[in-house]
């Protein structure tokens, strides 16, 4: 069963690859899950837990923990005020069948269908005052004016209680067509171990509130960002969960992984926005790399297939978007060459092999304009110079005079429009390819975020490797020789200009058909057709042209995807960015779709 | 882009011997050796005047000289003068190079009297004495004489009216319009007429455009030959349609022959 039979696009994450996730952000960004009165903070070797940061927090001088105010000692008017700490020691996803781990008897084990279930490690401490420092304390000045800031009564160890938390969530969707999203659905949570059994139901009623109303709907992902593909300004793609009825569960919790199915249809590309001020320039593409092999087995973190029934619409609306532009000219000494061409590409059919290939097959060109040039030397045309006194022994002692018809070889320059009556197709058999390509002007000294700040991140890069596109000239029409010749007397004509009728008659006479002096000077035997079709596709290159900018257009010469290596997460806190690592990317185009799949590292 | 070589050419229309130019040109052979001057007249008046050495050289043997060698003999030389002047009128094309003012001619050899187109200078050619002294005229284009050639080449179709001045006998020219053919026209060789006491022989001469008609004068003559009735040909109506070339279908890359019947006629 294809990952793609019932839509255009299937994605899916990996609860442990959600979880790879979470911990690089727990690691990289202590301070988001760890939280302290300014005592504890300046002291984090007195927090319940120990905090695992990444070295690059400390080698960035970023906080292990985010500072909140004392806890205020209640009746004291301000005056006194304790330490304290909240830690979210651990986060883990387990999507249904749950395997991730045991879910309390209250939340009626196993994992339903369609649920995941979010299991939280939370310790809290207080800093609790030892009795005789609190006995030698003044008592506060309750009816005096409150003290800017409360004294933080000293404490030793903190009390830490530590709780688990578990939580089952559903997921759906929600929104207006167009900006729809995944949202979590709250199902159930529980704490364990603790009591008495009112107070524990009141902070899970509590703690429920917060995840519900709080937590969840600052959790939402949006569908429909769907990033500019490289031919996005040529035209729109419109992409759509696909329906409930074709799809029961969407997005579907299953198999240990988020998925969610959609359904694409394009449409024609928007008109270029206004000139903007440049920004600043972006980092550039490290240049191409090589393959690398995955190291894992087992499932991607994450995945993502496009049925061969998308990429045909995503292909349409590229082929439809299609232009060629191009001119060449040549010079051959006895005469010259020329082309305009302003070309399109019609009908064809695209296929996904199980070889790993995608086939393009009989893309029709069609010329909107293909205008060859030549221009040709006219030989001097000269009468007279007969012999008027022969030599006796040979040869000629006195000429008459000598009239050249010409000063010298003049040029008529003629031009076929010749569009309408070739015919050609092109094939091509592409190949995507991914690629590592380490950044050069990354150096041996610089870690991630150096090269996070620098541009310089190494790249994951998918390319469209054309191996092999064919050009397949079918039909340059007969009639193109007649259009020769038509031409030949229009430029004749010109040539001649505003010499009497006789004169011209003369020349043309002299001249002979014209189609045998041309045909002479071009040295194009009895077909016309087939030369200029020679002409044009190898001496001028306009075959090569033609496939290259196929190419190109495909390819675009540069990547189709680049992922920089780690993506980058960025947020105005100032903080070093999270990075998280992808440890490995591929593509692989089977009889039906195309399956990405990505690995987060560890 | 600059097709013709003189509109001039074209416009040419009538010729005289006297002043030998555009598409016409004189011969005379110089059989003495001596010292001559040549004297170019414009209406009667000197305008230049050149030296003209004739060198001892071929022996003049008669006047079938040229047609006659005989063994161990040079052939004859011959030079091209060019009539025109340094103070030739706007148009005239000017020399790449000034003529030369000596010209060396072995005795024996030929001199041909020619001018572009819109120049009408005529050739006077008069011995120098020992003592320097011009003596008669030994050669002058405006009356040619017995071994004198005017040859020209005619390109207006059209009837000419040919006129001997000189005795005043008449003949005619018809220069037949161009006809655009299936092979390229090349004019038939040059034409023969004799002019002698009685007058053209042929009188009546049918010539193609650009065919060479060549006066061998037998007697005092100075030939005028005028157009007096131009042939412009059919008109466009009339003009028969050229044949179309024939094109043979290319091969194609699947062997499909599709098309390879002969096309003929415009689209």
């Amino acid at each position: 069963m294809t990952l793609t039979q019932r839509c255009d696009i299937f994605a899916a994450v990996q609860d442990a690859g959600i979880d790879r996730l979470v911990r690089h952000v727990f690691r990289q960004r202590p301070s988001l899950v760890n939280y302290a009165s300014a005592g504890i903070a300046r002291q984090p070797r007195r927090l319940c837990r120990p905090v695992d940061a990444h070295p690059i927090v400390a080698l960035r001088g970023n906080p292990l923990v985010t500072v909140l105010p004392p806890l205020p000692v209640a009746l004291t008017s301000g005056a006194y005020a304790v330490d304290y700490s909240l830690q979210v020691t651990a986060v883990e996803l387990d999507v249904h069948p749950g395997d991730v781990f045991t879910l309390p008897a209250e939340l009626s084990p196993p994992l339903g269908e369609q649920r995941l279930a979010v299991h939280a490690g939370v310790c809290f401490g207080f800093g609790c005052p030892p009795g005789e420092i609190v006995d030698q304390l003044p008592p506060p000045d309750v009816k005096g004016r409150p003290p800017r800031e409360p004294a933080v009564i000293p404490a030793g160890d903190l009390l830490c209680t530590c709780i688990d938390v578990f939580t089952v969530l559903g997921a759906d969707l929600f929104g207006p067509r167009g900006a729809q999203h995944v949202a979590g659905r709250f199902d159930g949570l529980e704490i364990v171990d603790l009591g008495p059994t009112a107070l524990e139901d009141s902070i899970e009623c509590y703690v429920g509130l917060v995840v519900k109303l709080g937590v969840l709907p600052q959790l939402q992902v949006p569908v429909i960002a769907i990033p500019p593909l490289p031919v996005g300004e040529l035209f729109t793609i419109d992409v759509e969960p696909t329906p409930s009825a074709t799809v029961p569960n969407n997005p579907a919790l299953e198999e240990n992984q988020l998925k969610i199915f959609l359904d694409v249809t394009t449409g024609p590309g928007q008109p270029p926005a206004p000139p903007s001020p440049p920004g600043p320039p972006g980092p550039k593409p490290p240049p191409r790399g090589n393959p690398r092999a995955r190291t894992r087995t087992g499932p991607f973190d994450a995945t993502a297939a496009v049925s061969e029934k998308a990429v045909q619409k995503v292909f349409d609306a590229v082929r439809t978007n299609f232009r060629l532009q191009s001119s060449g000219a040549k010079d051959f000494g006895a005469f010259s060459v020329s082309y305009a061409v302003d070309a399109h590409l019609e009908n064809g059919s695209l296929d996904l092999r199980n070889n790993g290939t995608i086939q393009l097959s009989e893309l029709d060109l069609a010329f909107d304009t293909l205008r060859a040039c030549l221009g040709i030397n006219i030989p001097e045309i000269c009468v007279g110079g007969f012999c008027i006194i022969p030599n006796p022994f040979g040869g000629c002692l006195v000429r008459a005079p000598k009239i050249c018809l010409f000063s010298k070889d003049p040029d008529i320059n003629l031009c076929l429009d010749i569009g309408p009556f070739v015919r050609a197709e092109l094939s091509a058999t592409l190949r995507p390819v991914v690629v590592y390509s380490p950044n050069p002007g990354r150096t041996p000294g610089m870690n991630d975020w150096d090269a996070f700040d620098a541009d310089v991140q190494n790249a994951w890069q998918v390319y469209v490797d054309p191996s092999a596109v064919d050009f397949d000239l079918f039909d340059f029409a007969d009639i193109i020789g007649d259009l020769l010749e038509d031409a030949l007397d229009a430029a004749i004509d010109i040539l001649l200009g505003p010499l009497p009728g006789w004169v011209k008659d003369l020349v043309k006479a002299v001249l002979g058909p014209l189609i045998d002096v041309v045909r002479n000077i071009l040295d194009f035997g009895d077909d016309f057709s087939e030369w200029l079709a020679n002409i044009l596709g190898f001496n001028l290159n306009l075959f090569d042209t033609i496939i290259n900018a196929i190419v190109d257009f495909l390819a675009k010469g540069t990547p189709l995807v680049n992922l920089f290596e780690p993506v980058g997460i960025e947020d105005t806190s100032g903080l070093v960015p999270i990075l998280i690592p992808v440890e490995s990317l591929s593509i692989e185009v089977t009889g039906d779709e195309l399956v990405l799949g990505a690995d987060i590292g560890a | 882009m600059e097709p013709l070589v003189n509109r001039r050419l074209f416009e040419l229309v009538t010729f005289d011997s006297a002043t030998p130019g555009g598409h016409a040109t004189v011969v005379h052979r110089f059989r003495t050796e001596g010292q001559y001057v040549l004297s170019v007249v414009r209406e009667d008046r000197e305008v230049e005047s050149r030296s003209l050495t004739l060198l001892p050289g071929v022996q003049a043997a008669g006047a079938d000289a040229a047609a006659a060698p005989r063994a161990g003999s040079h052939p004859p030389e011959s030079v091209t003068i060019d009539l025109r002047d340094s103070q030739t009128g706007p148009g005239v094309p000017r020399p790449a190079a000034r003529p030369p003012s000596r010209i060396t001619l072995p005795a024996g050899g030929y001199a041909a009297f020619t001018a572009p187109p819109g120049v009408a200078n005529r050739a006077v050619v008069r011995r120098v004495g020992t003592a320097g002294e011009q003596q008669d005229v030994e050669f002058d284009t405006a009356e040619l004489g017995p071994e004198d050639v005017f040859a020209l080449t005619l390109l207006r179709p059209g009837t000419y009216a040919v006129r001997n001045a000189v005795s005043n006998q008449t003949g005619r020219i018809v220069v037949t319009y161009p006809v655009v053919g299936d092979v390229p026209y090349r004019p038939a060789d040059a034409v023969d007429v004799r002019v002698e006491g009685a007058g053209f022989d042929p009188a009546d001469v049918t010539v193609g455009p650009g065919q060479g008609v060549v006066f061998r004068v037998g007697t005092r003559s100075r030939i005028t030959i005028d157009l007096t009735e131009p042939d412009d040909g059919p008109g466009d109506a009339e003009r028969p349609r050229r044949p179309l070339a024939r094109w043979r279908a290319g091969s194609r890359p699947d062997g499909d022959r599709e098309g390879d019947d002969v096309a003929e006629g415009s689209p």
